[in-house]
C-alpha cells in the first residue's frame, strides 16, 4: 500500500515536472502577472536604516531611490544626470560653487538639465514632462524648498549625524538656500563631475520637522520621491506606494512596490521561480545557478561598477618589496578565473567608465629590463621575484615564500585556491588561504592588521573613475594597504581639478598608472550583475552601480510578448 | 509544589546574570567591533558613535550599566534614573532607531506560532506513528516505521527545505518557496496563513516527529511488557485499547521530558529554517546579530532564549508531577 501511494507520488512528480517545464521552458518560472498594479522586488538583505544620510548598503539605496529624489536624477539608461527636484544649474569659472534653481522658481536661470521628455518613450509610456515652474511637494503635500536640502546637507556634514557617508561628501564646503527656490553649495576645490555625485542618496532633502530620534523606523515617514512609505515590516517587506504629492505622479506606473529581503541564496533564487517576486536585484545570485539560468529570456547579465582585488599590505614584509608585488600580479592567470566565476578579468583597478580609457600597459624597468607589470606572464614573474631574493621562490635564508591570503565566505571565496594552485606552478611559492567573518576582515584593512593579501570588494557609488581613485590618496580612509604616495596625491587632484571632461579622463589614466606602479593591490575581476525580471516588467533597467534605475518609469505590461 | 516552584523561580534570576555575564565577556572578546563597516567610518564619527552607546568608558562600567538595565533601572540623556519592571536590552546597534525589546517582541511571537505548530504536528504524527510501530512491532510496518523516523533524525532542514521546496513551490505551485502572510494581525500577535506556514513548520517539525516516535516506540514496547497489560489483555480488551489507553499513557513521560527543551528551541526560533523560508523570526536576528556584533541585541536574544529554556525546563517538572503521582518535590 505505502509503497503504491509512494511510487504514485513519485510518477505524479515526473509527469507534473514534464508539464510545467514544457510551458515555461523560455522563462525561469512561472510567468503570471500579478492581479493588482504591483510588483514585487527581492533584494539580498534587510536594510538597517531607511534614513537617506545614513544609509550605505545597496538594498537601502534602492529603496530609498523610490523614496526620496534628489537635485538630480539619473537618465535610466546612460545614467547621466537630468532633471530631479532642481531643473537649472549654474557653475562658476573654476567650478567651485554651483547654483541650483528648483522646482518651482520663477525664473531659472543657468545650463537646462535634461528632463523627462528626452528619455526614450518606454520610460515616459506617452507622458510629459512636468513643466518646471511647477513646485516639486512633500508625500503630506507641503512644497518643497532649498532649505530642505540645506537642512539635510548640514546634517550630512555635522559629526553629530555621525553619517558614514560623510567621507564621499567632503567636496562639500558649505550650502545655503538663497531663496524658496534657489540652493547654493560652495565646494573645497574645483570639481567639474560634481553633478556625477548628487545622485547618491545622502543629497536627497530632509524635511527639518520631519527628522527626529527614530523617524525612519517610524511607519510613515514624508518624503518626495515618487512612493511614499506605507509599511516596513522588518525580515519581511516594505511596501510603497505612489506619492499623489509627486511631480510627474501621472507618469508613475505602479500603484505598489513591495521590497522583500530574501537572504538564502537557493531561497532567493526560487521564490523569484514560484512568482512571489518580479524582480531580483541579482547580486547575491549563487554562481551554480547560472548554467541553468543561462538562454532563459528574463535572465540578464550586466556589468557591475566593481573590482574584485586583493589589498597588499606594503608596510609588512615580505610584500612590503613591490618587486614581490609585481611578480604576484604577474604570475596570476585572471583571465581563467574570470573565465570559471563568469565574470570579466581586470588587469587594472579602475572598471569601465563612460569617457574613461584605463592604461593598457605599465611599464617599469628592473635591473635594466623593462616589464609590463600588468602582463601575464610566469617567466617574467620568476625573473622579477628572483631580483627581489626569491630565486625559485626561495629566500636567502632558504625558506620558501608564503603569501597568506584572507577572505570570507563570499560567492568568490574559491579565488585563494586557485590563486595558491597558479602561484606555486608559476612562482613556487606556498599561500596560506585564510577564512574570516567580514568584520574581522574590515578590521584587519582598516588597522592593517595583516600580512600579506586581503580580499577587497570596492563598489564604485557614482560612475567616474574618481569613485575608484578616491580610496588611495595618502589621508584615504578606504586605503587598506599602507601604500602612500605624494606624486599619487597631486595626480589626483591636478586631474580632478581639469574642467575638460576629455582632458580629465586622460589624467585620471595618468593618475592609475601611478597607483598600478605602486602596485598596492592585486586587481583579480569585475563581477557582473546577474538579474531576472518577469517579462511583464517595462521600464527596468539594473544599473552598474547595483541599484536599479528610478522604480517611477517601471510599469507591468498585461499584453506582453508570449511569443 | 507551590515552594518548589518559587525556589525553582527564584534561582532563575541569578542563573541569568550569570549567562548574561558570560555572554556580555565573550562577545566583547569577539575580534571585530560593530562599527567595522566595509566602508570606514571616520575616527570621529565612530567616537561619536561609540559614546553614544557607551563604548568610550571601561569595561566595568559597561557592564554595571547593561546589568543595571536588565535589573529595569535606566538612565535618560539628562542623567535621571528611572526603575520599571521589566528590563531594558538598550538600542540595536545595527538596525538604528530600533529597541531591542521591540524587536524581541516583534519577533517572538513569529516564531512562536511557527514552532509550536511544528511541535504539535511533531507531537500527533509521531505519538501516533510511534504507537503504531509499538502495537506491529517486528513486523515490517514497524521497520518501515522506524525506518522512515532514522531518515528523519539524519535529513538535517537544510537537506528538508530546499526539498519541499522543490516539490510544493517549484514543480507544484502549490506552496510559496518563503516569506510569511498573515491571516490575523493584532498588535504583535501576527497569524500566519496556512499556505505560508505548512513548508517551513513541516521542515522544522520533521526531526522531532522523528524523534517522538522513536520514544514512544520504545516507552510502549516496554510498557506492553507490564503486568498491568498483562492483566489488561486478560480482561479480554481490545489490543487497540491496550496499546493506545493503557501503555501509551504510561510511556509519556520521557516525551514530556523531551519536549520542555524541544519547545524551547523551536520556540525561540531556528535560524536554518527561518533563513531558508524568509520567516521574520528570532533566529534570523539572532545570526545577523552575532554577525554583525550587535551586543545589545545579542544579549537580549540569549537573555530570553534562557529564561525560555528555563521556565520550559520548570514545566516539564511540574508536569512529571502532574504525569506520574509517583513523583513529589517535597
Amino acid at each position: 500500500m505505502l509503497l503504491r501511494v509512494a511510487s504514485s507520488i513519485l510518477f505524479a512528480l515526473a509527469l507534473s515536472a514534464c508539464r510545467s517545464s514544457a510551458a515555461d521552458e523560455r522563462y525561469f518560472g512561472k510567468t503570471v502577472p500579478p492581479a493588482d498594479n504591483r510588483l514585487t522586488y527581492e533584494h539580498v538583505a534587510e536594510p538597517e536604516t531607511l534614513d537617506p544620510t545614513l544609509a550605505t548598503l545597496t538594498q537601502e539605496w534602492t529603496t530609498i531611490g523610490a523614496l526620496f529624489e534628489g537635485l538630480v536624477a539619473s537618465h535610466p539608461e546612460t545614467l547621466e544626470p537630468i532633471a530631479g527636484i532642481a531643473t537649472h544649474y549654474e557653475v562658476n569659472a573654476d567650478s567651485t560653487q554651483y547654483t541650483f534653481f528648483l522646482r518651482g522658481h520663477a525664473s531659472p536661470r543657468g545650463t537646462r538639465l535634461p528632463d523627462t521628455n528626452s528619455l526614450p518613450d518606454e520610460f515616459r509610456h506617452g507622458h510629459k514632462a512636468a513643466p518646471a515652474i511647477k513646485a516639486a511637494q512633500w508625500s503630506d503635500g507641503r512644497v518643497l524648498m532649498a532649505r530642505d536640502f540645506a537642512f539635510a546637507w548640514k546634517r550630512l556634514l555635522d559629526p553629530a549625524t555621525a553619517s558614514p557617508n560623510v567621507a564621499y561628501a567632503k567636496a562639500v564646503k558649505d550650502v545655503r538656500a538663497l531663496d524658496e527656490f534657489t540652493f547654493q553649495v560652495d565646494l573645497n576645490s574645483p570639481t567639474p563631475f560634481f553633478l556625477k555625485i548628487l545622485w547618491q542618496p545622502f543629497f536627497s532633502p530632509l524635511r527639518e520637522d520631519a527628522v527626529m530620534p527614530g523617524w525612519a523606523a517610524r511607519k510613515q515617514f514624508v518624503s518626495n520621491g515618487p512612493f511614499r512609505i506605507r509599511e516596513w515590516k522588518p525580515y519581511e517587506k516594505i511596501v510603497v506606494e505612489k506619492n499623489p504629492f509627486y511631480y510627474e505622479a501621472d507618469l508613475v506606473g505602479l500603484d505598489e512596490l513591495v521590497f522583500r529581503p530574501v537572504s538564502d541564496p537557493s531561497s532567493y533564487v526560487n521564490v523569484y521561480k514560484a512568482g512571489e517576486a518580479d524582480i531580483i536585484d541579482g547580486l547575491n545570485v549563487p554562481k551554480f545557478f547560472l548554467p541553468a539560468l543561462r538562454g532563459k529570456r528574463d535572465f540578464r547579465q550586466a556589468p557591475l561598477f566593481m573590482n574584485f582585488s586583493y589589498s597588499i599590505n606594503v608596510t609588512k614584509p615580505p610584500a612590503d618589496n613591490v618587486l614581490i608585488r609585481y611578480a604576484l600580479n604577474m604570475a596570476t592567470d585572471k583571465a581563467a578565473i574570470a573565465e570559471l566565476l563568469g565574470a570579466v578579468p581586470s588587469k587594472t583597478f579602475v572598471a569601465s567608465a563612460p569617457g574613461y580609457d584605463p592604461p593598457a600597459a605599465v611599464n617599469v624597468d628592473v635591473n635594466g629590463v623593462t616589464y609590463d607589470i600588468l602582463k601575464y606572464d610566469p617567466a617574467q614573474a620568476r625573473e622579477i621575484l628572483a631580483h627581489a631574493g626569491f630565486p625559485d621562490g626561495v629566500g636567502r635564508d632558504g625558506t620558501r615564500l608564503n603569501i597568506p591570503i584572507g577572505f570570507t565566505n563570499s560567492p568568490l571565496r574559491q579565488i585563494p585556491e586557485i590563486i595558491q594552485q597558479q602561484w606555486r606552478d608559476n612562482l613556487h611559492i606556498d599561500v596560506t588561504p585564510i577564512m574570516m567573518e567580514n568584520k574581522v576582515l574590515y578590521d584587519s584593512t582598516v588597522t592593517l592588521q595583516y600580512t600579506g593579501l586581503l580580499e577587497s570588494s570596492w563598489f564604485g557609488t557614482y560612475l567616474d573613475p574618481d569613485s575608484f581613485l578616491l580610496r588611495f590618496p595618502s589621508d584615504s580612509l578606504y586605503n587598506g594597504t599602507g601604500f602612500k604616495d605624494p606624486d599619487f596625491d597631486q595626480l589626483l587632484q591636478e586631474a580632478n581639478r581639469t574642467l575638460d571632461p576629455a582632458e580629465r579622463m586622460r589624467k585620471l589614466a595618468e593618475v592609475e598608472t601611478q597607483l598600478l606602479k605602486g602596485m598596492p593591490l592585486i586587481p583579480v575581476l569585475y563581477d557582473t550583475l546577474s538579474y531576472l525580471e518577469k517579462p511583464y516588467v517595462r521600464g527596468m533597467r539594473p544599473t552598474p552601480l547595483g541599484t536599479p534605475t528610478c522604480f517611477k518609469y517601471v510599469y507591468i505590461d498585461r499584453h506582453f510578448d508570449g511569443s | 509544589m507551590k515552594r518548589f516552584i518559587f525556589r525553582r523561580l527564584l534561582v532563575m534570576g541569578p542563573m541569568i546574570l550569570i549567562v548574561l555575564t558570560i555572554t556580555f565577556f565573550m562577545v566583547n572578546l569577539a575580534p571585530g567591533s560593530p562599527f567595522s563597516h566595509s566602508r570606514a567610518l571616520p575616527p570621529e564619527v565612530e567616537a561619536q558613535l561609540k559614546a553614544k552607546y557607551g563604548f568610550d568608558q571601561p569595561r566595568w562600567k559597561q557592564y554595571v550599566r547593561f546589568m543595571s538595565r536588565i535589573v529595569g533601572f535606566s538612565t535618560d540623556e539628562a542623567g535621571n534614573v528611572s526603575w520599571h519592571p521589566y528590563p531594558d536590552f538598550g538600542e540595536s546597534i545595527k538596525y538604528r532607531d530600533r529597541r531591542v525589546n521591540d524587536i524581541i517582541k516583534e519577533s517572538v511571537p513569529v516564531s512562536a506560532i511557527l514552532g509550536l505548530t511544528a511541535y504539535l504536528i511533531a507531537l500527533g504524527v509521531g505519538i501516533l506513528t510511534g504507537a503504531f510501530a509499538a502495537a506491529r512491532r517486528g513486523t515490517w510496518a514497524d521497520s518501515l516505521a522506524m525506518f522512515g523516523s532514522m531518515i528523519g533524525i539524519a535529513l538535517p532542514s537544510l537537506v528538508l527545505g530546499p526539498l519541499l521546496i522543490t516539490l510544493f513551490s517549484l514543480t507544484w505551485y502549490v506552496f510559496p518557496p518563503g516569506g510569511i502572510e498573515w491571516a490575523v494581525e493584532w498588535g504583535y500577535i501576527r497569524i500566519p496563513t496556512l499556505r505560508t506556514l505548512a513548508l517551513p513548520a513541516l521542515t522544522l517539525s520533521m526531526i522531532f516527529i522523528a524523534y517522538i516516535a522513536r520514544l514512544t516506540r520504545n516507552g510502549v514496547t516496554d510498557s506492553l511488557r507490564q503486568d498491568y497489560i498483562r492483566t489488561a489483555r486478560a480482561k479480554g480488551l481490545s489490543e487497540r485499547r491496550i496499546v493506545f489507553t493503557h501503555a501509551l499513557r504510561a510511556s509519556l513521560l520521557p516525551i514530556v521530558s523531551f519536549s520542555g527543551p524541544a519547545i524551547a528551541f523551536l520556540v525561540t526560533g531556528t535560524v536554518v529554517v527561518e533563513s531558508i523560508f524568509s520567516v521574520p523570526g528570532l533566529g534570523r536576528y539572532f545570526i545577523d546579530a552575532a554577525n554583525n556584533r550587535d551586543y545589545f541585541l545579542i544579549l537580549g536574544i540569549t537573555a530570553f532564549g534562557a529564561v525560555s529554556l528555563m521556565i520550559a525546563n520548570l514545566a516539564v517538572d511540574v508536569i512529571y508531577a502532574l504525569v506520574d503521582p509517583r513523583i513529589r518535590y517535597e
